[in-house]
């Protein structure tokens, strides 16, 4: 299951780095 | 190095990154070999690898997304390493079947290597930096956004093909049947 969670996240980080905030990207980038 | 240069060799990387994450699919499905823990985690970290240049097209090349990327690279690498240490015993026959006479964890080792060496190679052209943002457009041109969506697609087919094989607990260690199409079975 964590690593469902993980390919989520990342898939998420990458959809803001694409079409929201920069700063949100990066933080979230960061948490994951 | 032009920012649009840059621009041009953040997108081939990201068609690199796409096809790792086919290649990883080919092999379980053609092949029929189930990922292990480590190999998804591996491929969480080829993945993450993107975000740098996803980042690089749409605000323009900066220090701080190679970075992302390279942190990404570095933790690919220790896994990878992981996984060749736990083969490396004489008489281990290794995970998985080999490519060109080389296991996956290998491949991606050396891709990770590959990774860290490119990023930092990139990174000593200066004036990628220093140009106006507003000379490219916001979203890098048709060859770009297939890239990138390329790329998240493959991400988000794999949260699936994972919840599919590990389902809600737990992955096994050496899996051999998706657990969700077992219990639906």
């Amino acid at each position: 299951m964590e690593f469902t969670i993980l390919f989520l996240a990342t898939a998420i980080v990458m959809l803001i780095a694409w079409r929201g905030q920069r700063p949100l990207a990066l933080g979230l980038f960061g948490a994951s | 190095m032009t920012q649009a240069r840059a621009i041009t060799l953040n997108t081939l990387s990201l068609y690199a990154v796409a096809l790792v994450l086919a290649a990883a699919y080919a092999a379980q499905f053609i092949l029929h070999e189930l990922p292990c823990p480590l190999c998804l985690l591996q491929r969480i970290l080829f993945a993450a690898l993107a975000v740098g240049p996803i980042l690089n097209i749409r605000f323009g090349p900066r220090p701080s997304h190679y970075a992302m990327s390279l942190l990404a690279a570095v933790a690919g690498a220790v896994a990878s390493t992981r996984q060749v240490l736990l083969h490396i015993m004489p008489g281990d026959a290794g995970y998985g079947s080999a490519l060109l006479g080389y296991h996956y964890y290998t491949w991606a080792l050396l891709g990770f290597v590959a990774a860290i060496v490119l990023l930092a190679a990139i990174l000593l052209f200066d004036r990628q930096f220093e140009e106006e943002k507003a000379v490219l457009p916001a979203t890098g041109g048709a060859f770009a956004q297939t890239a990138v969506w390329l790329v998240i697609a493959l991400t988000a087919a794999n949260v699936m093909t994972t919840l599919l094989e590990c389902g809600f607990g737990a992955c096994a260690d050496n899996p051999v049947v998706y657990e969700l199409l077992k219990r639906a079975a």
